[in-house]
C-alpha cells in the first residue's frame, strides 16, 4: 500500500470518529411509547378478567366460548391496533429475531419447551422490531386462549360432552403462561421508559 | 497536541463497563426470575394432568395439558426476547456513553486534528 493510500485511510477513519463523537447518540431500538406502555396495561386488565370470569363459571351455559367471543374479538382488536402502532415505532430497529445458534443450544438444555420455538434463519429477509415481536407473542397467547376455551374435549365436563369451558385448574396455568409474555413487553418499556428519564 | 491513546481506552472502558453493567444487572436479574415462574408451572400442569387421570372432576385431561405447554413455550420466547430487547438496549446505552465521554474529554483534540 502507497504512504498516499494508508494516508487517505487515516483521515477516512478520522471523518468517521469524529462523525460518530459528535453525533453522540446511536438508535438501534425505538424510544419509550406511553401509548403502548398504557395499552398493554390495559390489555392485561381485560385478558384477567375474560379468563377469571369464565372460569368462575366453568361447566355451565353461561360460561361457554360462545358467551366471551365478544370479549375475545374485542382484544384481538385492540392488539392488532398496538402491534401495528409497534411497527410503526420500530421501522428503523434491528431485528429482534432469535439467533438460529441460541435456539440450537435451547434444544438441548430443554427439548420440550423449545420445540415449538421460532427463530429467524439466517439471510432471512423478514425483520421485525422486539416489542412488535413481543406483541404478536401476546397475540398468540390470546389465540391458544380461545383454542382452549372453545374445543369441548378440552373442557372434558364429565356427563356433558358437547360442554366447551375454561377449567379453573387450567384457567391458573393459562393466566400465568399469558400474564408473563405480556409483562416480558412491559419490563422492556418500563426499562424505555427508565433510561429516557435518567 | 497529540491523542492519547490509553486514556482514551480507559475513558471507553469505563463507560462502557458502567453503562453496560447497569443494563446486565437488569437482565441478570430479570431472566432467572422468569425462568423459574416457568419451570413451577410446567410441573403445575404435569401434576393437574395425574390429578385428572385419578379423579375427572379435578385437574384437567393430557390434551388440555399439551395446549397449555404450548403457551409456556410462547412465554419463554417472549422472556428471551425481552433479554433480546434489554440487552440492545445496553449496548445502545454504552456505546452512547462512551461516544460522550470521548467528545468531552477529548473533542476539542479530534477537531484540531481534522
Amino acid at each position: 500500500m502507497t504512504l498516499k493510500a494508508v494516508g487517505r485511510r487515516r483521515t477516512l477513519c478520522l471523518l468517521l470518529a469524529a462523525s460518530l463523537v459528535a453525533a453522540c447518540q446511536i438508535r438501534f431500538i425505538s424510544p419509550y411509547d406511553a401509548v403502548l406502555d398504557t395499552g398493554l396495561q390495559e390489555v392485561r386488565t381485560s385478558v384477567n378478567l375474560v379468563v377469571t370470569d369464565a372460569s368462575a363459571k366453568a361447566g355451565k351455559a353461561e360460561g361457554t366460548y360462545e358467551q366471551f367471543e365478544s370479549r375475545y374479538r374485542e382484544l384481538d382488536a385492540r392488539m392488532g391496533t398496538l402491534i401495528a402502532r409497534a411497527k410503526t415505532d420500530e421501522v428503523a430497529d434491528l431485528n429482534c429475531g432469535l439467533k438460529a445458534s441460541y435456539l440450537e443450544k435451547l434444544k438441548l438444555q430443554a427439548p420440550a419447551l423449545a420445540a415449538q420455538m421460532s427463530a429467524v434463519p439466517p439471510g432471512a429477509t423478514e425483520s421485525k422490531g422486539c416489542m412488535t415481536r413481543l406483541l404478536e407473542l401476546v397475540q398468540k397467547q390470546f389465540s391458544t386462549l380461545q383454542q382452549l376455551h372453545s374445543q369441548p374435549a378440552l373442557c372434558a365436563e364429565p356427563n356433558k360432552p358437547e360442554l366447551t369451558c375454561i377449567r379453573p385448574a387450567a384457567a391458573v396455568n393459562a393466566l400465568s403462561a399469558t400474564n408473563q409474555t405480556i409483562d416480558a413487553a412491559l419490563v422492556v418499556l418500563s426499562a424505555k421508559r427508565k433510561g429516557e428519564t435518567e | 497536541m497529540t491523542l492519547d491513546m490509553n486514556a482514551l481506552f480507559q475513558t471507553m472502558l469505563t463507560e462502557a463497563t458502567s453503562a453496560f453493567g447497569d443494563g446486565w444487572d437488569h437482565i441478570t436479574s430479570y431472566a432467572p426470575a422468569e425462568f423459574r415462574k416457568l419451570a413451577v408451572q410446567v410441573a403445575d400442569i404435569a401434576d393437574n394432568v395425574a390429578k385428572y387421570e385419578l379423579d375427572p372432576k379435578t385437574g384437567y385431561p393430557p390434551a388440555t395439558g399439551r395446549v397449555l405447554l404450548q403457551m409456556q413455550r410462547t412465554a419463554l420466547e417472549a422472556v428471551l426476547t425481552a433479554v433480546t430487547a434489554l440487552t440492545i438496549m445496553a449496548v445502545q446505552e454504552a456505546i452512547t456513553r462512551v461516544l460522550t465521554a470521548i467528545k468531552n474529554a477529548f473533542g476539542g483534540v479530534l477537531t484540531a486534528i481534522l
